[in-house]
């Protein structure tokens, strides 16, 4: 309990208490991503808004639940409508952000993967789709043998199915590596868009 | 020395018959019983005291759950949040199992196939009637990709096909495989231990060689039960997506 109790308040120090009370301000902020604080400091503004959560929505929980997904691949705080009007001015607060801001980016960058993790990543999806390989031909084999022994066509259908369910594993793996092709590209797009940004 | 396939052996400790099949009370019925016991303590003492600021157990608990929660939106969306107690058990489940079986003298469950197949089974049957509930006869355009040329659809379609028939085989084959291939491993390097110990001379110095693959060995087996948990719990939320978003 008591690591739990400093960690929290090391939460509220984190960001300034003239915020506080009025989490619709911080919603707006992360609506307008046009605004001088959006692109930089997104990530930090989202990591104060689940810290609030924590301790301002009064829920039993550690902000996880609050969170929803929205398709842009953003987690979404719902919190209450944004109060028209209200801005960040304090220099003293836009330094807490700032200060905050670098730390997030700092621990983002902590957690990127490292290229061993990557690696053994790539060797498990390529595990997992040479099995699907052997067990779909397997299975189209099975499939044709069954068809088999009902039409009496032995060993014809067994060959073709099997060839099928070859086929078939063969496919997962191109649709695979075409999906892979697809996010690395994003990625690409994404990194090149918030280089321009800075 | 016994055989290293000797851990998998199934005995009745209390042999029951319902309408003429085996239902006999089994080691594999009593470590699966033991991994629902350890679920619930683990559940109990992270819910008992539900708090704003978590406890220890709390925080376990829903850093667990919301690391499910996560990987549901990452690869269903919002609708999958109905199917988030159903994933979480099961990864909950499949987790325990194989962190249960690590245990010396203890059995693995999910190193059976029928055990894993059940499961898949299941979940194959589930996506079957989530997608046929949620998008009736327009379920099969899963078999039928995109811009396919009319002359190869025949093909495509079978291909397809095989390919959705192989699913639950692959689920169930890569986690029993996993686990049986590492206990194996285990057993056969214990063995190795225990050989070099009794003969003469300087060979039990040998002893210290494979011990020391032991250690190593578990080390890669602790990940393993946990990778494979994952990819279990991963994959039935890949399949769950295809019945419920349909993405062509």
């Amino acid at each position: 309990m008591i690591g739990m109790a400093s960690r929290l308040t090391l939460q509220v120090r984190a960001f300034p208490r003239t915020w506080l009370p009025a989490p619709g301000n911080l919603h707006r902020r992360i609506d307008r991503r046009d605004g001088p604080i959006a692109g930089k400091h997104q990530g930090a503004i989202r990591q104060c808004c689940i810290a609030a959560s924590l301790t301002f929505a009064g829920r039993p929980s550690n902000g996880a639940g609050l969170r929803r997904f929205d398709p842009r691949g953003l987690f979404v705080l719902p919190i209450a409508a944004p109060e028209p009007g209200i801005v960040l001015t304090e220099p003293e607060s836009q330094r807490d952000l700032d200060t905050l801001g670098a730390r997030v980016l700092a621990a983002q960058a902590r957690h990127a993967p490292t290229p061993h993790q990557v690696a053994s990543g790539a060797l498990a999806s390529g595990t997992r789709y040479a099995l699907e390989i052997a067990v779909a031909t397997m299975v189209g084999g099975a499939i044709g043998w069954q068809l088999d022994r009902w039409l009496g066509s032995r060993p014809w259908l067994a060959i073709v199915f099997l060839l099928l369910g070859l086929a078939a594993g063969f496919m997962n793996l191109l649709r695979a590596v075409n999906r892979e092709a697809a996010a690395l590209a994003r990625d690409d797009t994404a990194n090149a868009g918030k280089e321009g940004d800075t | 020395v016994a055989s290293p396939l000797e851990q998998f052996e199934i005995h009745r400790t209390l042999p029951l018959s319902v309408a003429g099949y085996d239902a006999s009370f089994t080691n594999a019925s009593l470590f699966m019983a033991v991994a629902l016991l350890a679920i619930w303590l683990f559940m109990w003492l992270g819910t008992r005291n539900a708090a704003i600021v978590p406890g220890r157990w709390q925080a376990a608990v829903e850093g667990l759950h919301e690391f499910v929660v996560g990987m549901i939106d990452e690869n269903i969306g919002p609708n999958g949040r109905k199917y988030a107690p159903f994933i979480f058990s099961l990864f909950l489940f499949v987790l325990v199992a194989n962190l249960i079986g690590l245990i010396p003298y203890s059995f693995t469950v999910t190193s059976h196939v029928a055990v894993t197949f059940a499961f898949a089974a299941l979940i194959f049957i589930m996506c079957l009637v989530i997608g046929f509930a949620r998008h009736g006869l327009h379920f099969f355009t899963l078999f039928v990709p995109p811009q396919t040329p009319v002359i190869l659809l025949p093909l495509i379609i079978l291909i397809e096909l095989i390919s959705y028939l192989s699913r639950p085989l692959t689920l169930s084959v890569r986690l029993f495989a996993n686990m049986t291939a590492g206990h194996i491993l285990l057993k056969v390097f214990a063995g190795f231990i225990i050989s070099l110990g009794l003969a003469g001379g300087v060979l039990p110095l040998l002893g210290i060689l494979p011990l020391g693959m032991n250690v190593a060995l578990y080390a890669l087996e602790l990940l393993v039960a946990v990778v494979q948990a994952y990819v279990f719990a991963l994959l039935t939320c890949v399949y769950l997506n295809d019945s419920i978003n349909l993405p062509h």
